[in-house]
């Protein structure tokens, strides 16, 4: 371990500890305190995650929590291109029911399918309101 | 197909929902070049003499998966998860150009260009997936059979392709001239090519595609 971890690890058990105490905890309830300390520290990732910031107010008071993590996290939210599309269950079953619906597209959906087909297609002419910007 | 010579028009683009402009201007030149994340397509008019940016799209793949690993009755009906999927991203007309069917005309354009991935790309592709952003959006992505998957907003939406690419498909003009290879696809290709930029394909007067636009 170098000394720099060594230093380091010395003071996050020092502050470990001062929090544990300010939180009412026992020394034989470190695992408690970790454990409490995770729950909370998702919390505010998953705020972070959505786009969210994270203030504390009090009256006229407010302070935001600021961290460069979080930041990073809120900025990939806000670009909001996502590789994984995460489901709930109620939305799996929707999705269920739909592929086991069968094809049966819409009068619109035909259209576009033939539109898509059709070798002359062009895009409709356009008018700009409001005049030049 | 939006590139760096486009920065210019960027500029001017006007919706009413700021996350789309922000995206357009911050994010979709970004994400093809530097983080290989998605896509981006121009409309772009020269109806006026100059060229104005009207409307633009951006497709990416994305899978689509269960957030929680309870099992549920009807899964069998499934096909296993990750559901490999084309994400519609961004979906945005000028709001100065709205109401005049150019929404429609970029929905054909990304389901077209998702059609030709999926038939004869080299990857596989279940679903068409988009979050619509308000129920505006949800309404008209619901006239193209797209289904809601969620209640809120933005409201994630999907077609399911495979009817669309199957060999067998039923019996319907569109199907079938997108299942036939020859002449109706290229055919399809030409009209494809149209928004892509091809030098050869014919622009509408007033209209043209990315990178048919002068130098």
């Amino acid at each position: 371990m170098s000394r720099f971890q060594a230093q380091s690890n010395a003071v996050l058990d020092e502050e470990l500890d001062r929090l544990r105490e300010r939180l009412g905890l026992r020394q034989n309830q470190r695992a408690d305190l970790l454990r409490e300390i995770a729950l909370l520290a998702s919390w505010v990732v998953r705020q972070a995650e959505a786009g969210r910031s994270i203030e504390a107010r009090r009256g006229r008071d407010v302070e935001a929590l600021e961290s460069p993590l979080l930041d990073r996290l809120r900025q990939r939210g806000r670009a909001g291109i996502v590789g994984r599309i995460e489901l709930t269950d109620l939305e799996v079953e929707r999705l269920a029911e739909v592929l086991d619906r069968g094809f049966s597209p819409t009068p619109a959906l035909r259209k576009v399918l033939s539109r898509i087909a059709e070798p002359r297609r062009r895009p409709p002419k356009l008018r700009f309101k409001g005049g030049a910007a | 197909m939006l590139d760096r010579r486009h920065r210019p028009l960027l500029r001017d683009f006007r919706n009413q929902h700021e996350s789309l402009v922000d995206y357009l201007k911050r994010y979709a030149l970004r994400h093809p070049e530097k983080d290989l994340l998605a896509r981006t397509f121009l409309a772009i008019d020269v109806s006026s003499g100059r060229e104005r940016l009207a409307g633009y799209f951006t497709l990416a793949t994305a899978s689509v998966e269960r957030s929680s690993l309870s099992p549920i009755p009807p899964l069998d009906r499934l096909p296993r998860f990750p559901i490999p999927a084309v994400l519609l991203a961004r979906l945005a007309v000028d709001e100065r150009a709205q109401g005049q069917g150019l929404g429609r005309f970029l929905f054909e354009e990304a389901l077209g260009l998702t059609l030709q991935l999926a038939r004869t790309g080299p990857v596989a592709f279940r679903l068409f997936v988009t979050d619509a952003i308000d129920e505006t959006a949800a309404r008209f992505y619901d006239r193209f059979g797209l289904a809601r998957l969620g209640e809120g907003y933005p409201c994630r939406m999907v077609l399911d392709l495979k009817p669309l690419v199957r060999r067998r498909a039923p019996l319907d003009t569109a199907v079938r001239s997108l299942r036939i290879p020859g002449p109706k696809i290229s055919a399809t290709r030409r009209a494809l090519r149209a928004i892509r930029g091809d030098r050869q394909a014919t622009p509408e007067p007033g209209m043209t595609s990315s990178s048919s636009r002068k130098r």
